[in-house]
């Protein structure tokens, strides 16, 4: 970078009667007037500035040498055996007065490390100073107030510095999820909650249980939900158009006592995207901690892991930049719940924890069998047998010796009572009640097969 | 492979009873003896071992061979001998679908194993016939086992028996049996290659091209000697045939080749299929989704066949075919209607013919609705459903059907016995292939401690495998890469085997059970007490039944249940 050629001196003439320390600070003045912090000058950009009076070596030496001593340059080797000097910021610059020797040296790397942070292993390598030299001058760094401990996400084991001033780096620090190094588990379970619900309010379609009214889907359920119509004005009307063509069609599937929801007709475009989640959760001010948009896109893929979105993709908008810029598609995301079944899900979780053992009981037994669905594995002592793997004939274990089966029964004995099947019943002739003892509703057929005896006369 | 073969031999015992079992074991254990080998082995008379033997071929739960020198052995037929626990599953399907008599045909089918069609009518008539008498309790002993044995002179109980086998046929319920499905795949396909090599047909230079020509012959061959497929209309006019000829002789019936019927377990595959992605597709997007995802899976059948052979019929992308999800659909209201109102005496012929008559009142829907319905499917995770360019046909990609399933499956079932954020890694490992653990940290925002807890775990189960990659030739520990990695092939046959064993544990202790009553179900079993154990027994010992009736109906629910598994991650 060749700086601009400044013909005449912008400063005035009575440099001369200054001694030394004004000429510096001249010089000084200058460069910070035309370059930034951090610009490394070499001895032909700093005589050009036309400061040092005729061009004398001996003077612009003895004034670098001054700013040197002062903090306000940093010499630098550079390429070709030429020396350079750094500008440095006079903030900066003060931090330096005052400092030993080897504390300037320490600081110096710190320094030089920025957001990043350093490895005191790498420090003492640097510095060639010896351990304990070292310890004692973080010591008095640290309570100097110029430098503080930081955590490395990645190895969180190493003792690291950073300058006081400075927030470790994203990559330091991990990014918007972590706090003091590490991970936040309690903020990513909220936000994702959150994100959840918006979601969901905004990929279910709600149907009005009396008539498919134009109103808005969203009246003020929950605080989030409200705030959420309000996100996109514009969405509205799409859904009320899209609600009345839609008007012919069967009702929601799921009957709650107030609303009900259907998924949306196929097409529709509206489904939130990166963008707009970001932006709800900055609205809604959540948490005090801000959340770029490079870190709710982390979350969602989690959350797409956790299967509780899936990924939909679609043109983008003209307003829009698409995600993958070479097959120019936006993503939305869409939730697998209704905000039904989230509150469902939530009364659940809150009534898990409950005081009262019964209410805790049942709420326990119909997440298990919520978890059943179909197909109840899990029911089965074996599939969850920690001994299952040598569990063998004529092993220590085995089908005879087993004692997990006996408590099954007991269990199978208690849902059947609390299904109201099962009893016995000795006037009944139907044995066969018992048969569709869960929930589910499969019906068994209590015989495996024909059975048959075959003839087998030794004649 | 071991668990399914200890299992196999449990179901064998369950149902037909220790000897027969016996030899089963020793063949599947030890693969293929002869008949003489078979009697050391199982340290029993050698014409004891024959008649087994003899009963075991009929059940077709062996396979036997005979060399051109005339030396035969036999296999055990694992596929088959699995199917003994599915057939009360077929048996009840067809019931509900085609009423009781046509589940009483199954009933006999799977008890005979194979037959003629007359045999089965004979065996079903007498049955009907007995179960008549008994019921009306008018006859003496002597008097109808006479009319039995003229032939079943009921024709209200043939005809009937008639028209459910033609249902069964036309739906591919019962097909037929021929002679290659009596050897194993091996046998069969030595078999086809002599006897193209007897014909000349197959060229005699070898090379890896030439060779993938023969092996594509030989298949196409086999496949036609493993066809089943028998056409109703045949069955029907052997049997009208036979009552317009009835001095035809035995030894003439046998004279043409006359198809022997045997339960075809496709459709219940199909059935569970379909329901697997209507239960689905009912958790998502409700009911009237999930009618359309079912009747559009029904289109797309299954092949329960042991033998997979790759056949050009079996296209990747079935088209669908909207009209007839719509009948699908009618015919499934009407039934669930008239299912409502009668459910006793519902008899499938009347349906079947009434349910087109007015399909929009019940419940029918437009064309347009199931489209819409179809594109809201392949619009969420349904990605198996497709729809061609420009608003064209509706497309469904099997392997992608079965895919779909076989994860979902899978992942259900890692659900049940992991905790925390296993199923987030495992996701992660599909979605991306191979990371390292420092990448699924930062991936799945998750703490060092808790992802290194899970991995482990998933490694101890099987579910997860570790790859490691030296940077070095000196294979340092901390100058390697490890690389996590999900391999849904090997998961699957992790899960599988577990399955098997789980299914056999439930077997045994059913046995087990079965055993500490022996004493009053002894009782039960005489065939003074069947029928009136109400008044034969004491009441402690009604009780005593009448657990013993719901722990067996525990234990064979929760071995259809995984039976269900099985058949989404083995069979599809």
């Amino acid at each position: 970078m060749v700086p601009p050629k400044v013909a005449a001196s912008p400063t005035p003439g009575p440099l001369q009667r200054g001694g030394r320390n004004r000429i510096a600070e001249a010089l000084y003045a200058w460069c910070q007037k035309h370059y930034e912090v951090g610009h490394v000058f070499g001895q032909d950009e700093l005589l050009s500035a036309g400061i040092i009076p005729n061009q004398d070596l001996s003077i612009l030496l003895s004034s670098v040498t001054h700013l040197v001593d002062q903090s306000l340059f940093r010499l630098h080797d550079r390429i070709g055996g030429t020396i350079g000097w750094e500008l440095v910021d006079q903030e900066k610059a003060k931090n330096y007065a005052g400092l030993t020797r080897d504390e300037r040296i320490v600081l110096f790397i710190v320094d030089a490390a920025g957001t990043s942070g350093i490895w005191t292993k790498i420090i003492k390598f640097r510095s060639s100073l010896h351990g304990r030299v070292l310890d004692r001058v973080y010591k008095s760094l640290e309570a100097k107030g110029l430098i503080k401990p930081m955590k490395h996400v990645k190895n969180p084991g190493r003792k690291m510095y950073i300058l006081a001033g400075l927030e470790p780096s994203e990559e330091a620090s991990g990014g918007a999820w972590f706090s003091e190094g590490r991970l936040d588990i309690g903020l990513v379970d909220t936000i994702s909650k959150v994100v959840e619900h918006y979601v969901s309010t905004q990929s279910w379609q709600v149907v009005e249980p009396e008539d498919e009214e134009d109103e808005p889907p969203l009246p003020g359920q929950k605080r989030k939900a409200s705030v959420a119509g309000l996100d996109s004005p514009g969405d509205e009307r799409v859904k009320a158009v899209k609600d009345n063509e839609g008007q012919h069609k069967a009702k929601g599937p799921k009957h709650a006592p107030q609303k009900s929801y259907r998924p949306f007709d196929a097409g529709w475009r509206s489904y939130p995207t990166l963008r707009d989640i970001t932006n709800h959760i900055m609205k809604i001010n959540v948490t005090p901690t801000i959340l770029p948009q490079n870190a709710i896109k982390q979350l969602l893929e989690v959350m797409v892991y956790d299967d509780r979105l899936f990924k939909m993709h679609r043109s983008p908008n003209d307003d829009e930049i698409p995600d993958d810029p070479v097959s120019n598609i936006v993503t939305m995301y869409r939730s697998f719940k209704t905000p039904n079944d989230l509150l469902e899900r939530h009364q659940l979780e809150k009534r898990k924890v409950s005081s009262h053992e019964s209410v805790r009981k049942a709420a326990l037994r119909q997440q298990e069998l919520e978890d059943i669905g179909r197909g109840g594995t899990s029911e089965v002592p074996c599939m969850m047998c920690p001994v299952f793997e040598i569990c063998g004939d004529g092993g220590p274990v085995n089908a005879v010796t087993c004692k997990y089966f006996d408590q099954w029964y007991v269990k199978l004995a208690e849902a059947d009572k609390e299904a109201g099947v099962g009893q016995y019943n000795p006037k009944g002739k139907e044995k066969n009640q018992h048969k569709d003892r869960q929930e589910t509703n499969q019906v068994v057929n209590g015989n495996s097969g024909p059975r048959v005896d075959v003839d087998l006369e030794p004649s | 492979m071991e668990e399914l073969s200890r299992l196999c031999c449990l179901a064998v015992e369950d149902v037909y009873g220790g000897f027969l079992a016996q030899i089963f074991q020793h063949l599947i254990q030890q693969g293929r003896l002869s008949v003489n080998q078979l009697a050391q082995r199982c340290r029993l008379p050698l014409r004891q071992v024959k008649a087994g033997i003899a009963a075991l071929i009929q059940l077709r739960l062996i396979f036997h061979y005979t060399t051109p020198d005339g030396l035969s052995t036999y296999q055990a037929n694992v596929h088959s001998a699995y199917n003994l626990i599915r057939a009360g599953r077929i048996v009840e399907l067809v019931a509900r679908r085609y009423g009781p008599a046509a589940a009483k045909i199954m009933e006999h089918l799977a008890i005979l194993g194979y037959a003629t069609a007359d045999e089965l009518e004979a065996h079903v008539c007498e049955d009907n016939v007995l179960t008549t008498s008994k019921d009306s309790a008018e006859l003496t002993n002597g008097h109808h086992e006479e009319g039995v044995l003229l032939g079943g002179a009921n024709p209200e109980v043939r005809t009937s028996f008639r028209t459910a086998l033609k249902h069964l046929l036309d739906d591919r319920f019962i097909s037929s049996v021929r002679d290659a499905h009596f050897q194993s795949e091996f046998d069969a396909r030595q078999d086809v290659e002599r006897h193209l090599q007897h014909l000349g047909m197959l060229p005699s230079a070898k090379g890896k091209k030439i060779q993938s020509d023969i092996d594509h012959r030989v298949d196409v061959e086999l496949e036609s000697r493993l066809d089943g497929t028998v056409s109703s209309a045949s069955i029907m006019q052997d049997f009208e045939q036979r009552d317009s000829n009835e001095n035809m002789t035995y030894s003439q019936v046998y004279l043409s080749t006359i198809p022997m019927l045997c339960i075809d377990y496709s459709n219940l595959l199909a059935a569970i299929r379909n329901e697997r992605v209507a239960s689905t597709a009912y958790k998502l997007f409700g009911q009237p989704a999930a009618q359309v995802a079912r009747a559009a899976c029904s289109q797309v059948d299954v092949d329960s066949g042991p033998f997979k052979i790759q056949s050009a019929t079996s296209a990747p992308i079935q088209r669908l075919n909207v009209s007839q999800i719509r009948s699908s659909m009618a015919e499934e209201a009407t039934q669930e209607t008239l299912n409502e109102e009668d459910a006793e005496n519902g008899w499938l012929g009347e349906y079947a013919l009434n349910g087109y008559a007015d399909p929009q009142v019940n419940g029918a829907q437009h064309y347009s609705q199931i489209d819409q319905h179809l594109a809201v499917l392949a619009e969420g995770p349904f990605s198996f459903l497709s729809q061609e360019p420009g608003g064209g046909q509706w497309l469904l990609h099997r392997s992608r059907l079965s895919n779909f399933l076989r994860d979902g499956e899978l992942m259900r079932f890692m659900g049940e016995s992991l905790s925390g954020p296993a199923l987030r890694i495992l996701r992660m490992l599909m979605d991306k292939g191979k990371l390292d653990e420092k990448s699924l940290q930062e991936i799945g925002l998750l703490g060092a401690k808790e992802l290194r807890q899970c991995l482990a775990q998933l490694q101890l189960m099987g579910y997860l495998e570790l790859q490691e990659v030296p940077r070095e030739p000196q294979r340092q520990p901390n100058r390697t890469i490890f690389l996590w990695f999900y391999d849904a092939e090997r998961v699957r046959k992790v899960v599988l085997g577990r399955l098997y064993k789980t299914m056999a544990r439930l077997f045994q202790r059913l046995h087990l059970e079965r055993e500490r009553l022996a004493s009053t179900l002894s009782k039960v079993e005489r065939t003074d007490v069947q029928g009136s154990e109400e008044e034969m027994l004491s009441q402690a010992e009604l009780q005593v039944l009448f657990k013993w009736r719901q722990k067996e109906a525990w234990f064979m629910t929760e071995i259809n249940r995984l039976d269900e598994s099985v058949v989404i991650l083995r069979d599809l």
